[in-house]
């Protein structure tokens, strides 16, 4: 694993970021992600990328939930349900809501973004989109990457057991999930910089940078196109110990209908195996290890019921859902009183949906057996994340392995959370008792 | 908001079969209609159908109301109603509604499905006093209503939870022993969450595309009752359903 590189030692948590790779948040201060107008009231002017939604949204979503779907005019105007009904309605309405833009620009374009299936298919494509990954992501597949999950989870820990901390998003949650995706992918580990660098041009940075976005996303695409045709000459960069096929071969041999998918499709495919299995997982790790820093009750519950976790973690995806999606209207519709014209957004907020306490009892609170838990983490509907059972392996291992090998731990020094569709810890400096 | 006309529901339950009593805003007659027990998808259906006779009679829309007595089928029917149908149901407390036991036990339910309507109705224009409601658990106050999930085996869909008096729950009742519990997956519903065979591995499998299908025709062999009630109640899709029949 060479992907560490020297810390540029700026900003104020070089200290505890010392041992941490180039970090690419470091960036945003001088971004006009943080140029934007303050939001007057999140009824009618919400937006997902100012500043108090990231640091703390949980207020501005019990609030919203009062009224009838938020409204804002920016991102050319869209919508925001909170209650879990309205959020599980839209996302099982197909017929009025297409998924061809699944991320809020402040921008449209005539054209939407290169597709990225199957999160952006609709009925009727979806279902070939979706069905060529699914037998790859099943539990007793994702079963089979365990035992080199935890070595990759011991092995981050091994860098800064000794220093006694460490920057526990930096250095330990967001290497999981993107050394396990390069290995699943077939590329090498090696460029997990590179991709890390890309999710937050594109995720980050890109939902209001749309010339970031679009280099990012051109960068990612000539990358695999690299490793397709690295195949095509029968060689490959893969792990020798990797699946076989791996995703890229599965996609370049992928078809619907008995026809090839197109370069297009394939690049589109791969572009989002890369980018939705990444941030997302981190920020969920990191949200679950800010959870227990904060919450030692919880901690030694979990320490001393190894048995309880698998629920523990349905709850923590549950309390700290990291993913919001979009959707477009594509017909008229009714919901709740509003008229949703064609062409407007829909920001559909699972994480506030998860939260609603009509749902969830004592939905604020983290519950850690919780015995009745439909939480929408991965979505509703057709588009239930693909990599779920990847994502839950992930978190639960690498929960696991910290907690065996750290089982004592603080917040030392001061947590940043990412702006953008997908939320979670990216500064996260704490240090061992 | 203008208050919406009301159709008012009363399922009156047994082991064998409910019945649903039927008031349209339309009219004044209280229909009545023979389900099997547990038959949650034909009182959807009846429900459903009802409702939109109502809607267009009034071309407005209907809203809707059920109750039914606390006791043999516990709070998920209540649960479900709310989660599955956004309907408010109101589950009532069997010892506060004017029913003769005796009465009821020489088979004349009718009588209560048709009280109930009314009392329920009652209740709606104002009359508080004409029964009394009992507030719907969390599955999770249900377990602590029983001593934790340790020493119970359900988890929230369970019968026999409510017992008049507030007294301690008969989860392990025996009649239970008596009943065959039945899983069954709706495959147009479910996404692949994988959530049931996480919680219940014996009774769920999982197709190469991660779709779930219940194993042994969906019978829940005797012990695992909880295990079922418990994947159920994490299907983010409800696609998982428990069934419960007389053996």
């Amino acid at each position: 694993m060479s992907d560490h590189k020297p810390d540029p030692g700026t900003g104020p948590h070089a200290e505890a970021a010392a041992d941490a790779p180039s970090c690419p948040v470091s960036r945003q201060g001088s971004h006009p992600t943080f140029e934007r107008p303050p939001v007057t009231d999140w009824h009618t002017d919400w937006d997902h990328l100012d500043m108090r939604w990231r640091d703390d949204p949980f207020p501005i979503w019990d609030a919203l939930r009062e009224g009838p779907i938020a409204r804002t005019e920016r991102f050319e105007g869209a919508w925001l349900p909170t209650r879990y009904e309205d959020v599980r309605a839209i996302a099982h309405d197909t017929e009025h809501f297409s998924s061809r833009r699944v991320v809020l620009r402040d921008r449209k374009f005539d054209d939407p973004p290169l597709p990225t299936p199957p999160i952006t298919s609709d009925p009727p494509e979806h279902k070939a989109h979706k069905q060529v990954l699914l037998p790859f992501f099943t539990p007793q597949e994702v079963g089979k990457l365990e035992p080199l999950t935890r070595r990759i989870c011991n092995a981050l820990i091994d860098k800064f057991i000794a220093a006694g901390r460490c920057d526990a998003a930096q250095q330990y949650a967001r290497h999981i999930p993107v050394r396990i995706i390069a290995y699943m992918l077939g590329v090498p580990v090696r460029d997990s910089h590179l991709f890390i660098r890309w999710i937050h041009e594109i995720l980050e940075v890109g939902a209001s940078d749309d010339e970031l976005n679009s280099s990012a996303t051109k960068a990612m695409r000539d990358y695999f196109r690299h490793h397709i045709a690295l195949r095509k000459e029968g060689r490959t960069e893969a792990d020798p110990d990797g699946p076989k096929p791996d995703l890229i071969r599965l996609m370049m041999d992928g078809s619907q209908n008995g026809v090839p998918f197109e370069e297009r499709h394939v690049l589109g495919t791969l572009t989002l195996l890369m980018v939705a299995g990444i941030d997302t997982t981190w920020s969920a790790i990191g949200a679950s290890i800010l959870h227990l820093a904060t919450h030692p009750d919880d901690r030694r519950r979990l320490v001393e019921e190894p048995g309880l976790m698998p629920t523990a973690i349905e709850e923590l995806l549950r309390a700290y859902s990291p993913v919001t999606m979009a959707r477009e209207v594509k017909k008229d519709v009714e919901l709740g009183g509003c008229q949703m014209k064609k062409g407007e957004m829909v920001l559909l907020c699972f994480p506030a949906a998860n939260r609603d306490p009509a749902m969830f009892p004592d939905a604020d609170r983290v519950v850690l057996d919780r015995q009745e838990n439909r939480h929408g983490a991965f979505g509703l509907g057709i588009h239930r994340c693909v990599g779920s059972h990847l994502a839950r392996m992930e978190m639960r291992v690498a929960i696991e392995e910290w907690l065996e090998r750290i089982p004592n731990y603080r917040v030392a020094g001061d947590v940043r959370w990412s702006v953008g569709a997908v939320r979670g810890p990216r500064t996260l400096p704490v240090a061992f008792a | 908001m203008p208050r919406l006309p009301h159709s008012y529901v009363a399922i009156e339950i047994s082991r064998k079969s409910w019945l649903a009593g039927i008031k349209s805003p339309q009219g004044e007659k209280i229909g009545l209609h023979t389900l099997r027990a547990a038959d949650v998808a034909g009182l959807q259906d009846l429900i459903e159908q009802r409702r939109s006779k109502a809607e267009r009679a009034l071309d407005r829309a209907v809203d809707v109301r059920v109750c039914y007595e606390a006791g043999y089928e516990g709070f998920w029917l209540a649960r479900w109603l709310e989660q599955e149908m956004a309907i408010e149901a109101v589950v009532l407390d069997p010892a506060s509604l004017l029913v003769n036991r005796k009465a009821k036990q020489r088979k004349t339910d009718r009588i209560d499905a048709k009280k109930m309507v009314r009392a329920l109705l009652a209740h709606d224009r104002g009359d508080a006093a004409v029964l009394s409601r009992v507030r719907v658990p969390s599955v999770a106050e249900e377990d602590r209503m029983r001593g934790g999930p340790a020493e119970s085996n359900g988890h929230g869909v369970c019968a026999f939870l409510f017992l008049p008096g507030g007294g301690t729950c008969a989860g392990t009742d025996s009649r239970q022993g008596k009943r065959d519990m039945k899983v069954r997956i709706d495959r147009d519903r479910c996404e692949g969450h994988g959530r049931c065979h996480a919680l219940a591995p014996g009774l769920f499998e999982l197709d190469d595309f991660g779709l779930a299908t219940a194993v042994a025709a969906g019978n829940v062999p005797p012990g695992m009752e909880g295990k079922a009630r418990l994947a159920a109640a994490n299907c983010p899709e409800y696609a998982v359903r428990v069934v419960e029949d007389d053996g």
